[in-house]
Parts: C-alpha cells; structure tokens; sequence
C-alpha cells in the first residue's frame, strides 16, 4: 500500500478540520448536558457528570471561548430541546391622569416582523424569574438586571403618552394546556410573576 | 483505511458551484435580514433604545467588541451616537453587497463578521439561532475561498490560484451532520418530544403561527399525529448523519430536511432561520462533485 504523505497545505488544511471539529462537538456536547441537568434538575441540585464537567472547562478555555464567540460556534443545536420552553408576555395598562384605563397593549409593537421576533426574545431571559432563592442557580445581581430591564420597557412605553400618564407592566408566564387538558375543555392561563408601575 | 480518509478529505474537485451559491445566498440573507430590522433599528440598538444598549451591554465580556463600545469609542472623537449608527447601516449594507457579487469575499466576510459579532453580541438577548448561524456561515467564508466563479474577480478576468477545496467541504458538510445529530438527540431526551407534547406546546406559543392563523386544536382530538410529528423530527434529524451521506437516500433525506424547514418557516414563522438552514443543506448537500456521479 502507498504510503501517503501530506503537503504543508494539507496538513494546515487537517489542523483546521480537526480542531474546528472539536470545537463543535465539545459545544454540542456541553449544552447537551447543560439544557438536560436544566429540564431535568430545575433547583440545580445534580451531580456533574465528568463528561460534562470536562467539556465544561474545554468550552470555558479563554482561546476556545473567544474564538467561538467571535464566530458563533458557541451555539448550540437542540432548538426546542429537550423540552420547548414556556414563553411570557409583557402586558402593559395605561391610566389617564384621573386613574381611567384608557389603554391595553400586549407587547411591545415594532415595525417589522423582525424586530417583534428580535424583541420577543427577550422574554425568554424571564426564565430567571422562575427561579426562587432556594434554586441553586439563583443569581440575585441577574434578578435585579431582570428589574431593571423592566422599568426601561415601561420607560419606552410611558414616553408615548402625555407626562402624567401611569403605565401598570405586567410580566405573565404563559401556560398552554397540555393536550389531555385541552380536551378537559381547559384553556391556556397567564400566571403573574411581576409587576412595576411608572 | 487510511486511503480512504485521504481521499474523503483530499479528493480533487473542480465544482465550485457550491461555494459560490454559499457565498451568493448568504450575501443576499444578510443583506434582507438587516434590511428587515432597519425601521426599527434605533429602538432596538441605540442607548435611546427601549433598553438602552449600554444597558444591555452589561453581561457582555469586556474582549467582545460590541456596538455599543464602538459608539463609545467614537464618542471620544466627537462622533454623535447617530452618525455612528448610521455609518454602521451603510457599512454593514455595503459589505453585504461586496459579498454577494464575490469583491475580495474573504476580507469582505471578516469586516462583517466583525460588524455582525458587534450588533448581536452587544444585545445578545434579541438574539437567536439565525445570528450563530449568520456568524459561523461568514467564518466558513473567511476560511474558504469562494471567488473562483461568479465573482467580481473573474468578470475582470484575473487569474485566480486555486486550492483544493474538498477538505473544508468536508467539515462544513460534517458540521451540518453533527448540528442535526445533536439537535435530534437533544429532543429525544424529553419526554414531551416522545407523546407530541412538545410540537403541541411550540406550535401552541403566543408568539407563532401568527401569519396564517392556522387552527391546530383539532389536532387534540388526533394526539397521534402530534406523536407522529414529533417521532419524525427526531427521526430525521438524528438519522441525517446516516442517510444525508447515502447516494442512494442522500436526496430524498435532503427533501425531508427542506420540508421541515418550510414547515418551521410557515408554523413558527422563524423564515430567516429557515432559509439559513436550507442554504447550509443545498450547499453541502444538493452540489454533487463529478467523481461522486462516476
């Protein structure tokens, strides 16, 4: 059998499959884990696999991480997996000057279909919300950020109206029915996690 | 065995037709989906913004470079948040243009990457799954020669040095194995994808299914089809590794994979996500090389 022999461009061209390979299959295999032990140990309380645990450090290694947030390799692959998450909805009441309702807007409305998509991602950061001080994947400082998120939407919201308009916001969890409920006759359910006035 | 995976990495091709609809499609993806958001781009990434992007630059390690530092950084020369946006718009139109007609694309694909890294990492909670994919589509064209066809340097007639492309099709088309091994094998570790709960629950978001309106709640009176769905998905995509390098099943799994994507496209709505995927499979998978038809 010949032997073969690579040329220098080869050999480059080798290094980079090889490496960018393992890139990929240590990210995939990381977020595997992490949205599993997610899903299946919400208050965080499991036992790290080592796999897990050294794919972990590889994807958290400084020349790795910066290479892969500068080209989008640190994405995962499992859209709506292991579970699809529950998404919430920003519902926003505005009140006149003498405290009258005037206005219910669901959402913030943008021009394009785009941009709503764009903006409605943000919701998802509201997962956090869920997560109690027991949880231990509890991050005060992020909760706070989560707040304060929320008063500049309000912000955003309240500009629109004359000055002495008052915006109610309320952050709900939105709850389809699961098919067996559904055939109960039971419809889908807004659950409040938050509120804030301006 | 090892000449096998020499030839599987190293065999000579002299198709480059499919480099250069990569390089074409996602120039005009790029350009449509920026475009998309333009109306709305100030609310959604100045600091006057709904949330202010330095607000939401704050999780953001201090060695990514994002939009709001280059607003920053120009601010110290006098430059005003708007005059930096919009050279920013024009900027990222501009080389998304150069890209798609092939003007020097590898250098062209860096500058936007650079750009693009900059607006979505800097409000990385607007992002998706379409961005990574933008991102790591303008990698694979700073690392892959795209120019030999179609491009403003063979209108000129230049003379173009060309390498053997066949190791880098390799490990795009290897990516793209891996990406749906993984997003198939990710839903078979919920339980919900196994009784069609979860394509109830996604096709049942407040956020999709919003163009045509589609009515699915019959579908709760047929739970099978939900189950069928869901064990189809999974099906597909973690067998995409297996079939998709077949000759003989190759084309109709690559069908299976576009239906699913027109079907995201259509139920979820997600048609910049779609049409990315379904470029990355036409790409990697619809190009047949000469020696793979002897």
């Amino acid at each position: 059998m010949n032997k073969i022999k690579l040329g220098k461009l080869e050999k480059l061209q080798m290094l980079i499959v090889a490496i960018i390979l393992f890139i990929i299959l240590n990210t995939a295999t990381k977020l595997t884990f992490e949205s599993y032990y997610g899903f299946y140990y919400e208050n965080g309380d499991y036992k790290e696999n080592i796999l897990s645990k050294t794919t972990s450090k590889i994807f958290n290694f400084y020349p790795i991480r910066y290479f892969s947030n500068q080209t989008g390799f640190d994405t995962g692959y499992g859209f709506f997996a292991p579970n699809v998450a529950s998404d919430f909805l920003f519902i926003f009441k505005v009140y006149d000057e003498n405290n009258n309702l005037v206005k219910i807007e669901n959402g913030v409305q943008l021009n394009t279909k785009e941009s709503n998509l764009r903006f409605q991602t943000i919701n998802t950061m509201y997962l956090d919300k869920l997560k109690d001080k027991t949880n231990k994947n509890y991050n005060e400082k992020y909760n706070k950020y989560l707040d304060v998120i929320m008063k500049q939407i309000t912000k955003f919201i309240k500009k629109k109206y004359p000055n002495n308009y008052n915006i109610d916001t309320n952050l709900y969890l939105y709850n389809f029915p699961s098919i067996k409920k559904f055939r109960k006759g039971e419809k889908e359910k807004l659950f409040l996690i938050k509120t804030y006035q301006l | 065995m090892k000449q096998n995976i020499y030839k599987f990495f190293f065999v000579k091709s002299e198709n480059y037709d499919w480099i250069t609809f990569f390089r074409i499609s996602i120039g005009i993806l790029i350009l449509l989906h920026f475009i998309s958001i333009l109306p709305d781009f100030n609310v959604l990434f100045s600091t006057n913004g709904i949330i202010p992007s330095d607000v939401l630059d704050v999780y953001i390690p201090n060695y990514i470079i994002t939009l709001p530092k280059i607003i920053h950084f120009f601010g110290n020369f006098g430059m005003t948040e708007q005059t930096v946006i919009l050279v920013f718009k024009i900027i990222y139109i501009l080389l998304a243009l150069l890209l798609t007609i092939g003007f020097y694309p590898r250098i062209i694909a860096f500058l936007l990457l650079f750009l693009q890294i900059a607006l979505i990492k800097g409000s990385s909670f607007y992002g998706y799954g379409v961005d990574f994919f933008t991102s790591m589509s303008l990698f694979y064209l700073i690392l892959i020669p795209s120019h030999y066809e179609y491009s403003f340097h063979t209108f000129l007639n230049q003379s173009i040095k060309k390498i053997n492309l066949t190791p880098y099709r390799r490990l795009f088309q290897l990516h793209l194995s891996i990406a749906y091994f993984f997003s198939g094998f990710d839903k078979v570790l919920g339980f919900n994808w196994w009784n069609g709960e979860s394509i109830w629950k996604a096709i049942h978001l407040p956020f999709v299914n919003k163009d045509f309106n589609f009515d699915f709640t019959i579908l709760a009176d047929f739970p099978i089809t939900l189950i069928v769905i869901g064990w189809a998905t999974i099906t597909v995509e973690m067998c995409y590794p297996l079939f998709i390098w077949m000759p003989k099943t190759k084309r109709t799994w690559l069908y299976f994979v576009i239906s699913m994507h027109l079907g995201i496209a259509i139920v979820l709505n997600l048609y910049f996500f779609s049409s990315l995927m379904i470029i990355w499979n036409i790409t990697n998978f619809y190009f047949t090389d000469r020696h793979e038809n002897k």
